[in-house]
């Protein structure tokens, strides 16, 4: 992991590239973003998933990836992020580098929805992988303690080695937050293929499913989040079962 | 079931500049809405009670008099807002229904308390 981050640092120096960059060409997000940045805030936060199927080449697929969060201003959150990967019958190995910019265009409850967009690239590890770039609008909208959220993302291959056009992946979750340190809700993930080439349904990758998350204040030491999901494929192109998990520690100053 | 090519660009594309539009979107009779302040004083809020309307959206300036950070906190306004040393920092709530709605400085729990009162 440490020299997964020392690669991370040496891409850092294009941290105000804007662009498009996917997390996973043809695959579903990891989880939702949301669109509120909180200035001064410093994150550090690991996220993955990984696939049961009684398919082997749907089987025991892994993503994980490892980011550094920094919000220098009330509505910029960059990101630096790690990410390893394991296909069906692989080793799990380092992937890719990314680096991701949120912006905060509203203020919560300032309109009827909280807007934010999502501008990243992505640098791949193997030599003969494409960059990606990845533009997205995230939404929030809360109800009482209820609180959704959609993310709406289009993913673009970029360089010689590209070979698809502009792709879209989608996140949703619905959350009723009981407590600070819990809350349960629906959650759906998937993505739709290259939009002008989009394939049939079962080839796309479609999966939904139950989410608790929750977040546990240490007061003026911080505090840490956690979401934990588990999710159904609906096509034949996605995994049975993934469960997915995040957990974060996040200081303001 | 989807339609391929040109056709279905576009739809995505307005799909999300229409969510985006809506997000935006005001009252029929764009109004700014009533201002309250807070302040932060010796790691406490003044008022340690702000009373709102029900059914109204309002805007709440906080002010931070102390010469260190403070974070506004509400689980069930579900706002977090750090406020700088003689700094402000503004949010929304409501419209929201009668009753208590409470709120705490993260950095000084034990002292920063306080609600939103909403008659």
């Amino acid at each position: 992991m440490a020299m997964a981050f020392r690669a991370a640092g040496r891409h850092a120096a294009l941290a105000l590239v804007l662009g498009n960059a996917a997390g996973q060409a043809g695959a579903a997000p990891l989880h939702v973003i949301s669109p509120v940045v909180e200035q001064g805030e410093v994150a550090i936060e690991t996220t993955g998933d990984v696939t049961r199927d009684r398919k082997k080449e749907k089987n025991a697929a892994q993503r994980q990836s490892y980011e550094l969060e920094y919000s220098p201003t009330e509505f910029w959150r960059i990101e630096v992020e790690a990410k390893r990967k394991r296909e069906p019958g692989e080793a799990l190995k380092y992937d890719a580098t990314e680096i991701e910019n949120v912006f905060q265009l509203t203020e919560p409850g300032e309109y009827w929805l909280t807007v934010g967009v999502l501008a990243a690239l992505e640098l791949p590890r193997a030599e003969g992988d494409p960059k990606e770039i990845e533009a997205g609008l995230l939404l929030q909208k809360e109800f009482g303690l209820l609180l959704n959220t959609v993310n709406l993302i289009f993913p673009r291959e970029i360089g010689d080695r590209s070979s698809k056009g502009v792709e879209f992946e989608y996140a949703a979750q619905s959350i009723y937050r009981f407590l600070p340190e819990f809350g349960i809700g629906l959650e759906a993930l998937g993505e739709l293929g290259e939009i002008k080439h989009i394939p049939p349904a079962k080839l796309q990758e479609h999966r939904i499913g139950p989410v608790i998350a929750g977040k546990f204040s240490l007061g003026s030491a911080g505090a840490l989040i956690y979401e934990v999901g588990y999710e159904r494929g609906l096509t034949s192109a996605t995994a049975n079962n993934t469960i997915r998990w995040l957990l974060e520690y996040e200081i303001s100053f | 079931m989807l339609r391929k090519g040109v056709s279905v660009r576009r739809a995505l594309l307005a799909a999300g500049l229409a969510l985006a539009l809506l997000g935006t979107a005001g009252p029929a009779v764009a109004e700014e809405p009533p201002v309250v302040i807070l302040r932060i004083k010796a790691h406490r809020f003044e008022p340690s009670e702000l009373e709102i309307p029900a059914a109204t959206r309002v805007k709440i300036l906080i002010r931070n008099e102390d010469a260190t950070p403070e974070e506004f906190e509400s689980h069930v306004l579900h706002r977090e807002k750090m406020v700088r040393p003689g700094g402000q920092a503004t949010i929304y709530v409501g419209p929201l229904s009668p009753g208590r709605y409470e709120f705490f400085g993260e950095k000084h729990p034990d002292t920063a308390r306080g609600a939103v009162v909403v008659r």
